[in-house]
């Protein structure tokens, strides 16, 4: 345990020190025209790197997201399902319930219809 | 299966957000009054069965619920304030171009974390109470969608808040790997074992600071307070402080009386607080936006709150907190109140003679804003000062002596709304729709609540007392 | 029946009813409130008093609960009232001179157009003021104290238009609050020391031995720090001569007779707690005489009519401090009384002047006014005489009482200080009478057509408190001259110990009346000397050392001191604290360009500039100085 301790004061310490440092010896101005380019290291991009696209992947994506992670409960209350029986059926409904309904708020908002 | 009683008004607010999330986004009717009161009636049963249950201090599910007379204290607190922002946002939701009933849904959402925080005894609930209030108050934040300053506080918000976040569940993984459990009191006994101990409990104070709001850990607080509507803004300053502090004097008093001055910690929060004192007071003077100033206000406030934590004073804590909750919501209730359609008054010049033009917005909140600055006989001076002989008690002289010198300073800027109010010609086109009962309502109400726990403390004092003693 | 508690009802219902309906309200009917209120707390202060004095000490007195409050633990503070001697001589002067300058008000602000603001406020701080003053216990007596603070700030602010008064109100409010933190903290340590703010416990204490020399000492500093901030004491006096930007009746009720002397009326209070301090006692003595030189000197100079007022009242509230620091607190308290006579009469007068001279302040542009305002004139003159310490006139036995303390108990270096300080007030108040009522006239003729003297609500409290100012020294007159005359300290022998206050022999309190008079004389003369015999000696002093009149002239320059060395650091450090620690939203509209567009760019702007940096590096700051702290 000392260790950590010991690593977290070094490493912060380093942390700072680096910033410090940074901050002490390094231009004044944020920044350069080169640095504003793509690569900041002069080869000319091809194209532009990241284009608009439409903001709906990105909220089906965390909808999926939400769902598989919360699917991953229902696993170990699959393995113990056997041995409480009742009480676990009756939680995991109620689980699923809350669930549906989340699933059927954002449905409802709307956040499915592409258009 | 049973289930406890404990468990009841938690469950009732939990699921009453629920609900009126799928109403509004099921209902067809535009208008989202029904939605208001339906929140209000959510909010009023939970609280009448919070309170069936005081003096019977309830457990459940193996302890890991612990519904004392303090954690329904905290509740009621949670709600009232809930109600007062349901009440405030009446108005304002039926102004905007686009009504919100996520307002309503993710207000109470927030209420529930706060109160799963207040009734339990054990870290990792703690902390699951946390994170639902915190991903509903990111939420909040950013409610007015297309508003630039809305969006960027919360993303900030959201930001900064997993930040804090990381370092609460580290403190806690640290600390549960000492004693292989979260509850309070177990964790607070190895307070005292040594460096590791004290390592996690500072990161758990970390992401709690950051929830109160404290310096180091303030930066968020007024761009959120800015950014986020108003009521909301009014929500943040109050309830997240109750549940916060209720979770800090647990631990505070689960740690033995003389090893808690031994400790590191001890001369760190001593620190906290004085630089939040500090910090809060010195910036708030030069704040013209008032919501930004009401901001540093509440950080300067969480820090006369931690004098009382520190002295190990419950009594005082929960009646600051109770204070509070009116002279604070009530402030944000007279910025709620000087708003027109589609347009929010925060600026100082906007307050310029508003004390002549509104003759009951003014008087109320100047009476609010010198209970906020400590002026007797008001429920604010009876709070400072309750917690201020709580820390001479204690031996916090030093500490009481700065929170005495910067309630110096907080009056400069308080006195300064107040001179716009009445010293100085009225603003041109600062026109406001006065016809917002609901918020005239809480801004009275306010007034009620600071005059009568100001004057006439008794009777709560007493229930803040039993509450207190319950809190270990 | 004791109503001793009945009081302060009256004003305070009437603030209440001029707050709320004050607009809808005709101005007879505000009148009557206004003065009807005070009216009654009068009658009433006299029933109590009259019947205290018919009890005749014999019975202890009660703390009357009216509330209980606060009660938290072995903490308790309630609303309760004590009506003893000393508290019915204030509550006598409060009900009293009030009463008189509310009538006096009802002609002077006759045509303001804030009339009801005005007497609501003027009734506020009545009632605040009789809180203080009846408060049994230092929490109630707080109440109070914040209370005629916030109104004298709302009063001396009452023409806002004027920035100055703003400025002056802002000022006020502020310098006091300095004082109310040491109040605060010594009733911290008070409650800390002795389990109790209830007077009559700590006074228990002192005698009973169950508080520490040492922690009496600090409480009663801090207390007096407070009182150094409510009667613009050094080095809190700064507030009051700017206060005088407030309407005349409110610097005669509040900045002259009665919110100032709070401080003198809490340590004559709490006599116990300052009599076992002796530090304590000593520190009160030795800035009450420091202060009444000190603004005894600028007052010497000052042009401002109200402002050399104002200065003599800082001097003479010195005198008081002065009395009860040697231990003659009886002698303080009878000072006060005189001098709320005294004083409210030359700023009612001063009032008069202005109202005739169309609100000219300026005594150079006065002169030879005897003739045009024959009344105002003789009541001018009859405050002059009484301050300026000339026998038989009420100034003299008061400070008679309070120098003779000071020379039995053996503070010579205090009794000659005080002895200068009577020199000077007689002479800058001959020199107010010699410019402004005599000589030849100096007023613009414009002014001159339209002098008149003023209405009999205002003339008729100048000829009453001409009567007081003339014989209210007959209550307090020295053992020399009759055995048992001395009255008022009989009367407060109850609160206020006789053995406390030192006493001289009769031979040497012969020879201290003849010094106080022949100060007296050696002002008056002076002053003639240089104002009436040779008009030209003052403007050659000047020359003769220019640095010492401007010094005077600029009051010692504390305003700039304090400026220079508190409020522009306290200024810098929160302009240090706004800019390293609020970052803030970006602010500015940008025009055009799509909302969204717009903020995606500004945040990647927001980013860019490492503003969510700064928080989180704030945040990591913090915590890496806690593991620090642990480690190290």
């Amino acid at each position: 345990m000392t260790a950590l301790v010991v690593s977290f004061a070094v490493f912060g310490f380093l942390a700072l020190v680096m910033l410090s440092v940074n901050a002490a010896l390094g231009p004044r101005r944020r920044s350069n025209p080169a640095q504003q380019t793509r690569f900041e290291c002069g080869s000319p991009e091809l194209q532009e790197g990241i284009r608009p696209f439409p903001v709906k992947f990105s909220l089906v994506a965390f909808l999926f997201l939400l769902l598989d992670v919360e699917a991953a409960f229902y696993f170990p209350w699959a393995l113990i399902l056997r041995e409480i029986k009742g009480p676990a059926l009756a939680a995991m409904i109620f689980y699923t319930a809350i669930l549906a309904a989340g699933l059927a708020y954002a449905w409802a908002k709307g956040a499915f219809d592409w258009d | 299966m049973t289930l406890p009683t404990a468990v009841f008004p938690l469950a009732v607010t939990a699921f009453g957000a629920i609900a009126v999330l799928l109403l509004d986004a099921f209902g067809k009717r535009d208008s989202k009054t029904p939605l208001a009161v339906l929140s209000l009636m959510i909010l009023a049963a939970s609280a009448v069965l919070a309170g069936r249950l005081w003096g019977r201090s309830a457990f459940g599910f193996g302890g890991l619920m612990r519904l004392d007379d303090a954690a329904i204290l905290v509740s009621m607190i949670v709600l009232l304030a809930a109600a007062f922002t349901v009440l405030l946002g009446w108005q304002w939701n039926r102004r905007l171009d686009a009504a919100f009933g996520e307002f309503y849904g993710l207000l109470l959402l927030a209420a529930a974390g706060l109160m799963i925080m207040a009734q339990t005894a054990d870290l990792l609930v703690v902390f699951l109470g946390l994170e639902v209030f915190s991903v509903s108050a990111y939420g909040l934040t950013g409610l007015k969608r297309n508003d630039d300053k809305a969006s960027e506080a919360a993303v900030k918000y959201f930001l900064i808040g997993s930040f804090a976040g990381a370092f609460m569940v580290f403190g806690l993984a640290i600390l549960f790997g000492l004693n292989e459990s979260f509850g309070i009191t177990q964790t607070a006994a190895c307070l005292g074992t040594g460096l590791p101990a004290q390592l996690g409990f500072g990161f758990l104070l970390a992401g709690l600071g950051f929830k109160l709001a404290l310096v180091p850990f303030h930066m968020w607080a007024p761009d959120v307070y800015e950014g986020a509507p108003t009521p909301i803004a009014g929500f943040f300053s109050i309830a997240p402080k109750a549940a916060g502090f209720l979770v800090l004097s647990r631990l505070v008093a689960a740690v033995p009386k003389d090893v808690w001055k031994g400790l590191p910690i001890f001369p760190f929060l001593y620190a906290v607080a004085a630089a939040t004192l500090i910090i809060g007071n010195l910036a708030a003077l030069r704040q013209k936006n008032l919501k930004r100033l009401l901001a540093y206000s509440s950080i300067s406030h969480a820090g006369t709150m931690l004098i009382a934590v520190l002295a190990g004073d419950g009594a005082s804590l929960l009646f600051y907190l109770a204070v509070y909750l009116f002279m604070g919501l009530g402030a944000f209730a007279a910025l709620t109140a000087m708003s027109a359609p589609g347009r929010e008054y925060v600026h100082l010049d906007d307050f310029a003679g508003a004390g002549f033009r509104y003759p009951w917005i003014g008087a109320i909140f100047t009476v609010l804003l010198l209970s906020l600055a400590g002026f007797p006989p008001t429920g604010g001076f009876l709070a400072k000062f309750l917690v201020f002989s709580a820390g001479v008690r204690a031996g916090l002289v030093p500490l009481v002596v700065l929170g005495v010198v910067t309630s110096l300073i907080a009056v400069a800027y308080y006195l300064r709304v107040i001179v716009a109010m009445y010293m100085r010609d009225p603003a041109p086109g600062v026109d406001i729709e006065a016809e917002n009962p609901p918020a005239l309502l809480v801004l009275f109400l306010g007034l009620v609540g600071v005059l009568q726990l100001g004057l006439f403390p008794a009777n709560i004092l007493h229930f803040i007392r039993q509450a207190a003693a319950s809190i270990f | 029946m004791d109503a001793s508690w009945l009081i302060p009802l009256a004003p305070g219902l009437s603030a209440f009813l001029l707050i709320i309906f004050g607009r809808s309200l005709s101005r007879r009917l505000v009148t009557w409130l206004a003065c009807g209120s005070v009216a009654v707390a009068f009658s009433f202060s006299l029933l109590s008093a009259l019947r205290l004095r018919a009890a005749a000490g014999s019975v202890p007195y009660p703390a009357r609960i009216l509330l209980s409050w606060i009660r938290a633990g072995d903490f308790r503070a309630d609303i309760s009232f004590r009506f003893d001697p000393l508290a019915a001589v204030m509550v006598l002067v409060v009900t009293g001179v009030g009463l008189l300058i509310h009538v006096y008000s009802t002609g002077y602000m006759a045509r303001e157009k804030g009339y009801a603001r005005y007497f609501a406020a003027l009734n506020l701080f009545t009632f605040s003021m009789l809180i203080l003053v009846l408060a049994s216990n230092f929490i109630l007596m707080f109440v109070g104290w914040e209370g005629v603070g916030l109104c004298s700030y709302l009063l001396i602010g009452f023409w806002f238009e004027k920035p100055a008064a703003a400025k002056a109100g802002m000022k006020a409010f502020l310098v006091n609050r300095i004082g109310d933190a040491g109040f605060l903290l010594g009733i911290l340590v008070l409650l800390f020391a002795v389990g109790s703010a209830e007077f009559s416990a700590v006074d228990q204490a002192v005698s009973g031995g169950a508080i520490a020399k040492s922690t009496a000492t600090l409480a009663a500093l801090l207390l007096f720090a407070g009182a150094t901030g409510k009667s613009a004491q050094i080095p809190l006096h700064v507030w009051l001569p700017d206060a005088m930007e407030g309407p005349t009746p409110v610097s005669a009720l509040i900045h002259a007779a009665t919110m100032v002397t709070a401080g003198v009326y809490m340590v004559a209070r709490m006599n116990a707690l300052y009599a076992f301090s002796g530090t304590a006692a000593g520190v009160v003595a030795a800035v009450g005489a420091f202060t009444a030189v000190f603004a005894a000197t600028i007052a010497l100079v000052q042009n401002d009519i109200k402002r050399i007022l104002a200065y003599s009242t800082i001097s003479q509230l010195g005198y008081m401090f002065l009395g009860c620091g040697v231990g003659a607190y009886a002698a303080g308290i009878f000072h006060l009384v005189t001098h709320a006579f005294f004083k409210s009469l030359l700023f009612l007068a001063a009032g008069s002047v202005m109202h005739a001279l169309s609100g000219e302040l300026d005594i150079r542009r006065m002169g030879g006014l005897r003739h045009r305002l024959p009344l105002t004139y003789t009541a001018f003159l009859i405050g002059t005489l009484a301050i300026a310490g000339i026998p038989l006139f009420s100034g003299f036995f008061s400070k008679d009482a309070i120098l003779s303390a000071a020379y039995a108990g053996g503070h010579r270096l205090l009794w000659a200080a005080g002895l200068l300080g009577a020199v000077l007030t007689a002479f800058y108040m001959f020199r107010l009478v010699f410019l402004a009522f005599h000589g030849g006239e100096r007023t613009t003729p414009e002014v001159r057509d339209r002098i008149h003297e003023s209405p009999s609500s205002m003339t008729v409290p100048l000829l009453i408190l001409s009567g007081l100012a003339a014989m209210a020294g007959w209550i307090g007159i020295p053992a020399v001259l009759g055995e048992k005359a001395d009255l008022l300290r009989r009367f407060l022998a109850p609160v206020i110990p006789v053995i406390r206050t030192p006493h001289a022999g009769s031979s040497s309190e012969w020879f201290l009346i003849l010094t106080a008079t022949s100060a007296a004389g050696l002002g008056l003369g002076l002053a003639w000397l240089f104002y009436q015999r040779w008009p030209g000696l003052p403007a050659r002093f000047a020359a003769w050392c220019p640095g010492l009149h401007k010094i005077l002239l600029k009051s010692y320059g504390v305003d700039e001191i304090y400026q220079a060395v508190l409020v522009r650091p306290l200024v810098g450090a929160s302009e240090l604290t706004y800019r390293r620690f609020d970052l803030g939203l970006i602010d500015g509209a940008v025009n055009g360009a799509g909302a969204a567009t717009r903020f995606a760019g500004r945040l990647a702007a927001s980013l860019q500039t490492g503003r969510i940096k700064d928080y989180a590096l704030g945040f990591l700051l913090g915590t890496t100085i806690f593991l620090a702290w642990i480690l190290l």
